[in-house]
């Protein structure tokens, strides 16, 4: 069978410097077609100052129609060039690239929208933009109105909207794009939390609606959850490309190394505490973003203290990608603490935090009287399981899950 | 039970749509317009020139009228200082329908360059975050602005009967006119606007040099006026022809067919340069925008 995506030796080179602003003036064009016969004749045939990266390098793939590709990879790996030259909004710089049907981007939501035209204005437009017919759109009308939850307002211009109400109005349209290859980015996700949730869930469904899919995300829980396979770019390069369970670990170890503490800064009005550093640590004692769903996770909180004060306490909440709070612990202590530097380290045992996404509040207080330094949403970070591909997804079961030591006994009668 | 028939649909379209193959290759610098593409895209065409159309008129207080209030006005202040006090021959026709009907072409020509030289760098997440074929868009801005040429057309009518000249059958010609004018203003705007992306110096001249340009157009005047030595080179304007066509349609009076060749002619180069360096431009777009 043919691949439903074929890419050859695809590159996309980009210049990087070279230029004040970001675009080129007529005068600079001018005086460099002057200079160039002298550049000629020195042999400098390229402009010094200009610098050239290749955001992309000799990517080789086919992917199956009807397979669901996750693509990952840290910032500047090339995942959004690789999308960019499917989407066909840039053109690579070597190679080529074939594709059988229709690609449908969802790049950008609500591409075009103007605030002055109505919702159902904007919903024809956006959808003509995304390569939809008019009949297509009026037939999708109710539903994608519905999906977005703007029934009363389609009428209305969209300046009225807030923020939230036009992001989930041009995800609705992306959502209901009926190409054969459909392109996603995680940051389409948009909107609160529970849209956010809707948005993943959409996007899942249509990855298992027989459609070759292409997955860009950060987000691990997510790729494991949709995406039977992984593309890990490095470099621009593509290092691993295989089954997502294979793949992400390897994405994983070269994560190990980033930092994943945050520094903080000190507040305002200075109580006598402040929290100045909050870290997530991995079984070895690594600072990490990412963990291993069956690895325990440490919590590391430093903090200063200016005068000695009675009755401290420091609490850590765990919220989860929903922003419910889901955990919560705490530090009393009884004695007076002279002023100085701390640290304190608590571990949470594995299988504790639900795969997803994770959210840290830290608070400094004067026990259960007044709150002296409130760092909230700290630190984040992603728990993921690497086992779990297309099925059982502990978060969907409940926000916590616990493992209990269950005993099987025959009763006697 | 609606949802069998949508099925079915999805499933035939993935059957049709999976023959067809899109190839992309790097460098490819051909004169592919892709003009099935274009057809496809038809649509958005539209939309896009609604778009801009709507998008005008509910954001001023005299909405569509001003169509017409900006060629009238200008009619006005040509006929007290060129009619009037100037004395510039008109044909043998009041000096106010003679600008008028110069006006006409001219105000659309130069909002519609005007319009699509801003209009890649006024959209530029159509251009980042979706592939639409690009040309489409300056497409739309010149498609937007034969609305108000449309309207103020309208008031010529109007304008003739209150002179009592009666409307020739010449004017039947004047369609024609109109689509060499809208290719023109096609090919120069999309020129600019690409030219635009890559040099904002674009925007500081383009007013300048569009305002060059009237002087050197038969608007004010008659190009009868100009010594017959010079009428060649004001022929090389490729507007010369089709204003004085356009006038020429509505007077009765004989029909340029020389001019009117000679700008036609060079509508058509200019429109092929214009895609040309438009399409080996687009490639790099996304990148400069």
């Amino acid at each position: 069978m043919n691949p439903a995506i074929h890419l050859e030796d695809v590159g996309k080179r980009y210049r990087i410097t070279g230029r004040k602003s970001g675009y080129r003036t007529l005068r600079e064009s001018l005086m460099e077609s002057s200079a160039a016969p002298y550049r000629f004749l020195t042999g400098r045939t390229h402009r010094s100052a200009d610098e050239y990266i290749w955001a992309l390098e000799k990517v080789t793939l086919d992917i199956q129609p009807g397979e669901v590709v996750g693509v990952i990879g840290h910032n500047g790996a090339g995942k959004s060039t690789l999308l960019k030259i499917l989407a066909r909004a840039t053109e690579p710089t070597t190679g080529r690239v074939e594709f059988r049907g229709r690609i449908g981007s969802l790049l950008d939501v609500g591409t075009g929208f103007h605030s002055e035209l109505s919702g159902r204005e904007n919903v024809y437009l956006n959808g003509a933009i995304l390569g939809m017919a008019k009949s297509e759109v009026a037939r999708k009308f109710d539903e994608i109105v519905d999906f977005a939850g703007v029934e009363q307002f389609i009428d209305t211009p969209i300046k009225h909207y807030s923020d939230g109400m036009r992001m989930r109005l041009g995800f609705a349209v992306a959502a209901h794009l009926d190409t054969e290859i459909l392109l996603a980015d995680e940051v389409l996700a948009v909107g609160d939390a529970m849209f956010q949730e809707k948005c993943l869930a959409t996007m899942g469904s249509l990855a298992r609606s027989g459609r070759t899919v292409l997955f860009v995300s950060h987000n691990l829980a997510a790729i494991g959850k949709h995406c039977p396979t992984t593309v890990l770019l490095e470099h621009g390069r593509v290092a691993y490309f295989g089954k997502s369970a294979e793949v992400i670990p390897h994405y994983l170890s070269s994560l190990r190394s980033r930092e994943a503490s945050v520094q903080l800064d000190p507040p305002v009005i200075d109580k006598g505490i402040a929290i100045t550093k909050v870290a997530a640590l991995d079984a070895d004692g690594t600072p990490a973003g990412q963990f291993n769903w069956q690895s325990p996770i440490s919590i590391v909180v430093e903090f200063v203290v200016t005068q000695s004060l009675p009755s401290i306490s420091i609490w850590v909440g765990v919220k989860n990608g929903l922003g419910v709070r889901v955990l919560f612990s705490w530090i009393v202590f009884q004695e007076r603490i002279p002023p100085g530097r701390y640290r304190v380290q608590g571990e949470w045992p594995s299988e504790t935090l639900n795969p997803g996404r994770h959210t840290l509040d830290v608070v400094a207080e004067l026990y259960d009287v007044e709150r002296f330094h409130d760092a909230e949403d700290a630190l984040s970070f992603q728990v993921f399981n690497p086992g779990c591909v297309f099925g059982h997804n502990l978060e969907d079961y409940a926000p916590v899950y616990s493992r209990i030591q269950w005993r099987l006994q025959k009763r006697e009668q | 039970m609606l949802s069998v028939p949508v099925e079915q649909e999805r499933a035939e379209s993935l059957a049709t749509w999976s023959q067809v193959t899109t190839s992309i290759q790097a460098g490819d610098r051909g004169f592919a317009v892709r003009l099935r593409e274009l057809w496809q895209f038809r649509e958005l065409l539209y939309f896009l020139a609604w778009r801009d159309v709507k998008v005008r008129y509910t954001q001023t207080l005299l909405g569509v009228f001003w169509a017409i209030l900006q060629p009238l006005l200008t009619m006005l202040l040509f006929a007290v200082f060129f009619g009037r006090l100037a004395h510039v021959p008109s044909g043998g026709k009041p000096y106010a329908v003679f600008a008028y009907a110069g006006l006409l072409p001219w105000i659309f020509f130069s909002s519609a360059v005007t319009s699509g030289a801003e209009s890649l760098i006024s959209n530029p997440d159509l251009i980042k975050k979706v592939y639409v074929p690009r040309l489409l868009i300056p497409g739309a801005a010149v498609l937007a602005t034969t609305v108000d040429f449309a309207i103020a057309l309208v008031l010529m009518v109007p304008l003739m009967m209150y002179s009592g000249i009666r409307i020739p059958a010449t004017i039947v010609l004047a369609p024609l006119l109109i689509v060499v004018m809208v290719l023109l203003a096609l090919a120069v705007g999309s020129l600019f606007a690409a030219l635009n992306v890559e040099y904002r110096d674009v925007r500081h001249a383009l007013p300048f040099f569009i305002q060059l340009w009237l002087f050197v157009s038969p608007v004010i005047y008659p190009s009868s006026m100009v010594p017959p030595r010079w009428r060649p080179l004001l022929m090389l304007n490729p507007l010369t022809g089709i204003i004085e066509a356009f006038r020429a349609s509505w007077f009765g009076t004989p029909i340029p067919w020389r001019e009117l060749s000679v700008s036609a002619g060079l509508t058509l180069v200019l429109l092929v340069v214009a895609v040309a360096s438009f399409r080996r431009m687009e490639t790099s777009f996304v990148d400069e925008i």
